[in-house]
């Protein structure tokens, strides 16, 4: 086995010669990262897993999905009823994306908190910023492919809004639509965004952003102004080598959080509703819950401004390293003021979550029955 | 209760049946439209004296309306009480032909009427046969035995359809494999259905032989297989878990190892 | 003790091997469980069939040829001189379908111009073994494929 791995090397070794490049990759994964860096920040690499596993899920189920509004409903249906493991792929992709998000908005608040967006890694968190829209544009379409009912009219709710943009809202509705309404044009756009647009995009971006990372290195708690400690320095404070150590640490996490994906997706496997029907709303349809606090918000504001709020949101986290937080402390004990804001506008985003979650529907609590209404305030109800 | 949905399968159900008042023959055998207007004929079935007896129902002259031509053949003998009936009920009527009781002349038989009455006809049930079998035989006698024998079979065979159609329904629900159990219980219902009028010939090895295959591999055995199936799948994905479980925490350990031995 | 620890620690390490080996298993194994060949949809019967139907003898007209599924595979049936004679429709060369040419008489295929007679003979090549024969027995319900002539 090792003259065949030796073999292979001289090959290789000979016409791009190897060694400087192989020698240069092992120092910079030897490098230590700083003392500070715990098991919170093993989130990306399980993030990393995650995506891995969807494109690999996403490949199985592309074998036998058929895009079109007469054929997609069947194929998910065969995929569930008749292929070996179909069913449990199909649950593996729909239970990996409610994860991704999941942890995306745990790794960003850890890289909140510990100010992994200042100078010099703005570019880093504008690129993550960008991945996290990928990945809800990559929810929302995906949402809308196995074309039933609570696919239908979820995309139908979530697509009614930019209609409200002054001027140009409703051609781009239209543009997003492939029509006047949510039909096969939709589906075929939305398929292709899925498949095709979006994993390229994505692909290109972590690649960029893990470049990133490794070039620049996890960042210190000192302020920017500082300059940045050399690797003696993070060994003497007590940093370990990336290398195998805190990759042993992000095997460990992506170990646990794929187990936890396996499980939920075998004890709780994804369900498919009734076939699509125009003309036919269910009681209750809701988009998926990472767009509850946005729909949420669109009922207490106008629609009009209520539907600038998550681009404005976007581009308030792109420039946040460059225009809200110049200060240059890092340690989150300094930075106190930073933190709580953020704590509040995450606190308010989940509260209208949640009011999105409730509202509608009917709650028993401690034997009294409560009708939440449509902006998700309680209402007794007569008995 | 399938003799019930028998009986309906053909009524207009949400019309209002005709008026009685209105049909002649009322006017003078009110005592027999009396009986009638309770029975499920009229009421579900929509349907007039002239429907077994001929002639026509609002014609108010009597010679008019009793017309052999217009088909009229008043009270029908016994000989020809199971034709009148048999115009719609030919199944029953047909099996009642091969049973004991077939001998019309004897008198001593029953016909049609003698059981289901002639105009208060109303839902045949299993409990029908209580009521109407002790008219003739005693408690403890062969007849009695085999009525009982056969009523027993039937319920017995339907009530285990019932339970296992409402468990199939409950989890068809969500769970996608249990519709290929639908249909098992469909076969099972309709052979039920046939038994009932099978009941007529009197046979228990007939009746006991049809609710054997209501029971059997192509009915109710077959649902159960499905059902089965599923709970087992239900009763793995318990233990697959646990198995990936054990998987991910001894790569987990020698992760957790291999930190440890560095320097 | 400086003898037992290396063992141990090589013991470890490869066990943790075996871990990734493993993960690596159940993500293949899955995979080709997932991507295991179903059985085909197409359904055959005793008769001739194409996409529409059944094929009745009705619509095969003297020197008139029709290919479609049986049993045996694509099948040819040719109505000449009023009796039906049918061959194996998969060119021996490389499998492309044949047809009946009812002008020339001859069997030919489209790919490489491969050419038969009625009973599977090869006229010319790049064919080199013959067509294999077909019983067909013309019945009400179709045209029946009874199996290879004996």
């Amino acid at each position: 086995m090792k003259k065949i791995g030796g073999l292979l090397w001289a090959w290789f070794d000979e016409r791009l010669n190897l060694a400087p490049l192989v020698a240069g990759l092992e120092a910079n994964l030897r490098k230590p990262v700083p003392a500070h860096v715990n098991w919170l920040f093993t989130l990306g690499s399980a993030i990393a897993a995650l995506i891995g596993l969807q494109i690999f899920t996403g490949i199985l189920l592309l074998i036998y999905y058929r895009p079109g509004a007469d054929t997609a409903y069947q194929s998910i249906v065969r995929i569930m009823d008749e292929v070996p493991l179909g069913g449990f792929m199909r649950s593996l992709h729909v239970w990996g994306a409610d994860l991704i998000v999941i942890f995306l908005i745990l790794h960003m608040v850890r890289v909140f908190v510990y100010a992994g967006y200042k100078k010099p890694r703005e570019l880093t968190w504008i690129i993550g910023v960008l991945l996290f829209a990928v990945i809800l544009i990559f929810g929302f379409t995906g949402y809308l492919l196995p074309w039933d009912q609570l696919a239908y009219w979820g995309t139908v709710v979530a697509t009614e809004a930019p209609a409200s943009i002054p001027v140009i809202g409703p051609i781009t509705r239209e543009f997003m639509l492939g029509g006047s309404e949510v039909g096969d044009p939709t589906l075929g756009r939305f398929f292709a965004l899925h498949v095709v647009v979006l994993p390229l995009v994505l692909l290109k971006l972590m690649a960029l952003h893990l470049f990133l990372i490794r070039y620049q290195g996890i960042s210190s708690l000192r302020r920017t102004d500082e300059p940045d400690p050399t690797p003696n320095e993070i060994r003497a404070e007590g940093g370990e080598p990336f290398f195998p150590h805190h990759v042993l640490r992000d095997l460990t996490t992506t170990y646990l959080v794929l187990g936890l994906l396996v499980s939920l997706a075998i004890l709780y496997p994804a369900h498919l509703g009734d076939p699509a029907d125009p003309l036919t709303t269910p009681l209750g349809i809701k988009p998926e819950w990472y767009f509850l606090p946005a729909y949420q918000l669109l009922k207490y504001v106008p629609e009009v401004v209520g539907v600038q709020i998550p681009p404005l949101f976007i581009g308030v986290l792109v420039l946040l390293p460059l225009l809200l937080d110049r200060s240059p402390e890092r340690h989150p004990k300094r930075r106190l003021r930073a933190i709580g804001v953020g704590a509040v506008v995450l606190g308010l985003i989940v509260l209208l979550g949640l009011l999105g979650h409730i509202s509608e529907t009917r709650q028993t609590i401690f034997g009294i029955t409560y009708h939440f209404d449509i902006q998700g305030m309680p209402h007794g109800e007569v008995p | 209760m399938w003799i019930l949905l028998a009986l309906l399968f053909a009524a207009p159900l949400f019309a209002e049946p005709p008026d009685l008042e209105e049909v002649a023959c009322t006017w003078c055998h009110y005592e027999e439209a009396e009986d009638f207007a309770e029975s499920v004929h009229y009421l579900q079935g929509h349907l007039l004296c002239t429907d077994c007896h001929g002639g026509l129902p609002f014609a108010e002259d009597p010679d008019l309306a009793k017309a052999p031509e217009a088909g009229f053949i008043g009270k029908p003998g016994r000989a020809d009480v199971a034709e009148v009936c048999a115009q719609c009920h030919s199944g029953p009527a047909g099996f009642f032909a091969q049973g004991p009781h077939h001998e019309w002349q004897n008198e001593a038989n029953p016909t049609c009427i003698t059981c289901h009455s002639n105009h208060r006809v109303l839902d045949a049930s299993l409990a029908l046969m209580d009521e109407t079998c002790s008219q003739c035989h005693d408690e403890w006698s062969a007849a009695r035995d085999r009525g009982q024998k056969i009523r027993v079979e039937l319920k017995v065979g339907a009530e285990h359809l019932q339970r296992v159609a409402m468990v199939v329904d409950s989890l068809a629900g969500f769970e996608r494999s249990l519709q290929k159990a639908q249909p098992f219980i469909e076969d099972a219902t309709a052979v039920l259905q046939s038994a009932d009028a099978a009941t007529h010939a009197l046979d228990v090895q007939m009746i006991e032989g049809m609710v054997a295959e209501v029971r059997g591999e192509r009915g109710i055995a077959g649902a159960e297989g499905v059902v089965g199936a599923y709970y087992e799948k239900l009763r793995m994905r318990p233990r697959i878990v646990f198995a990936v479980w054990v998987f991910v925490l001894v790569n987990v350990a020698l992760f957790w190892w291999k930190r440890r031995d560095l320097p | 003790m400086a003898e037992s620890e290396p063992l141990s620690r090589r013991f470890f390490n490869a066990l943790m091997g075996l871990g990734f080996v493993g993960t690596l298993c159940g993500f293949a194994g899955t995979a080709l469980a997932y991507l295991w060949p179903m059985p085909d949809a197409v359904v055959t019967s005793e008769f001739l069939s194409t996409t529409r139907g059944k094929v009745t003898g009705a619509e095969l007209g003297e020197n008139e040829g029709v290919v479609g599924r049986s049993p045996m595979g694509k099948v040819l049936v040719v109505r000449k001189d009023g009796a039906l004679r049918g061959v194996q429709a998969t060119c021996t060369h490389l499998g492309c379908t044949v047809a009946w040419n009812g002008e020339s008489g001859e069997i030919e295929c489209p790919c490489h111009g491969a050419r038969y007679a009625l009973d599977g003979q090869v006229l010319k090549g790049p064919a080199r073994d013959p067509l294999a024969q077909v019983e067909v027995r013309e019945e009400t319900e179709g045209l029946r494929i009874l199996g290879p002539v004996s």
